[in-house]
């Protein structure tokens, strides 16, 4: 009996195949989802609970449009970092010289510092909700996410934060609570524009760019590949885990909006924390949910936003920078993300709320000074055949790279614009 | 005065604390990427598009305090 022999063989073999490569890839999956999950960070939240709550589900076709877009330009970060073995904001000072170094490293510093207050924000807010005191969440969270990095493993720290990612997905269970029409839902799938306010749904579809794709993904994800010590060969599970990680984070969007569709539809909301107040209201545990959901946002957003910066001060000063090293090896980069996490929880509890909601807004703005400047320098690096060899773009990497990085400089800009000028477009 | 005169005056001005900083700048004076045309289009276009939006954050200032 030769033949069924064969198929058995055959069949045995590509078994076996199928499980190494899976094991390989648990090995080597974490960065993409971390950052692709933590990318729905606490001002993302709020973003997705306005367009739930003033669109319902019409805008899902649009946020499962972003989910592409995000991968493709993650997926340069595996690459440039995998292969350069170099965070992106050492391989900018590298590539371009001092004076783009420096304005990349001290723009990003400034952006993840003023974003790290939001997520602060966002946290306090969230677990305000159960009567938990502003102090009390900020010497928390700051406590854990110092110890988080002290231990000296990457591995570990990582393990703990897709753990965390695993509770981004809470509003999965949340939107089948809610019982929304599948029917409208899937109607939600197919492109359309919903009237009313022409000026408003420009200013929601460009925030939701903005929360898509932001400075600090590309210099986290870069550096963690480097930390993580990934090769060229694992370029491909690279990709694998980046695309994984964009699917989450559209889902969770999605699901997100099916919340706040369905309970929230027409109703005037402003940020995450009051749209889980309101939905306690209509149902108890949905809101809870959702307030749960916030806190973790934020605190993801905050644990991966505080390391991209002080990974991209450590590669520039030549300190010791990576999660393996201990306290006394990497003094100054543990120093400076502790100084990073104390600094945005103190502007948090002394701040007034105007001044709050000044930084919330400024942050969007500063943002778009480092963006264009990050993905054009991302585009450049990675046409260069003597970094990149076999691995740089494609023609056809190119010019989808090129007119996504063109399309996010453009809608970023107008964004910024309609929060420095208010009605710019009519909103 | 020339180039080398004028990073002397610097150094002395700065020196000690902001000596990192110095080394930093100095390490990478020099760009190692190819200076192709359409890499120097792009740096061009970026400071061009730096100095729009910083002169509307200036404005703005200006104009709102």
């Amino acid at each position: 009996m030769p033949v069924p022999m064969k198929f058995g063989a055959r069949f045995y073999y590509r078994y076996r195949r199928l499980i190494r490569t899976l094991q390989i890839y648990f090995v080597l999956a974490g960065p993409g989802i971390i950052v692709m999950v933590a990318d729905n960070d606490a001002g993302g939240i709020t973003t997705y609970s306005v367009t739930g709550a003033a669109y319902g589900y019409n805008l899902i076709w649009f946020l499962i449009l972003l989910g592409p877009i995000a991968y493709f330009v993650q997926e340069m970060t595996v690459r440039l970092g995998a292969v350069t073995k170099r965070g992106h904001a050492e391989a900018i000072f590298d590539a371009f010289g001092s004076f783009w170094g420096w304005f990349s490293l001290g723009d990003l510093a400034l952006t993840d510092w003023l974003t790290l207050i939001t997520e602060f924000i966002g946290m306090t807010a969230a677990l305000s909700i159960f009567g938990v005191p502003p102090i009390v969440t900020v010497v928390i969270v700051s406590v854990f996410m110092f110890a988080l990095v002290l231990h000296g493993k990457y591995w570990t720290w990582e393990k703990i934060v897709l753990a965390l990612c695993v509770l981004n997905l809470i509003y999965i269970p949340a939107a089948i609570m809610v019982h929304p029409n599948v029917g409208q839902v899937l109607g939600g799938v197919i492109p359309n524009l919903p009237g009313g306010n022409l000026g408003y749904l420009f200013f929601l579809l460009m925030a939701n760019i903005g929360t898509t794709i932001a400075p600090w993904m590309l210099f986290f994800q870069q550096s963690s590949v480097v930390d993580k010590q990934m090769k060229e060969k694992d370029i491909p599970f690279g990709k694998l885990d980046t695309a994984i990680g964009s699917a989450l984070t559209v889902v969770v969007a999605v699901f997100l909006i099916i919340v706040t569709g369905t309970l929230l539809y027409g109703q005037q909301i402003e940020s995450a924390a009051q749209a889980a107040v309101a939905l306690q209201g209509v149902n108890y545990w949905v809101g809870t949910i959702l307030a749960i959901g916030l806190f973790d946002a934020g605190l993801l957003g905050a644990i991966c936003i505080s390391l991209a910066s002080s990974w991209a001060v450590g590669e520039v000063f030549g300190w010791a920078h990576s999660l393996n090293n201990n306290i006394k090896e990497g003094r100054w980069f543990y120093l400076f993300y502790l100084v990073l996490l104390v600094s945005a929880g103190f502007v948090v509890l002394i701040a007034t709320k105007q001044v709050l909601v000044t930084v919330t807004l400024f942050v969007q703005v500063i943002a778009v000074t480092l963006l264009p400047a990050a993905l054009v320098f991302l585009l450049l690096l990675l046409n260069s055949e003597e970094l990149m060899g076999k691995y740089k773009n494609t023609r056809r990497q190119n010019i989808i790279g090129g007119g996504i990085v063109g399309m996010i400089i453009l809608l970023s800009t107008l964004y910024a614009l309609s929060v420095v000028f208010p009605g710019t477009f009519g909103g | 005065m020339t180039d080398g005169k004028r990073r002397s005056i610097a150094r002395r001005l700065f020196s000690g604390r902001f000596r990192p900083l110095l080394d930093i700048t100095d390490k990478y004076r020099t760009p190692r990427i190819k200076m192709t045309r359409a890499t120097k289009i792009a740096l061009l276009a970026l400071r061009l598009y730096l100095i729009f939006i910083i002169g509307i954050l200036i404005y703005k200032f200006f104009t709102s305090v």
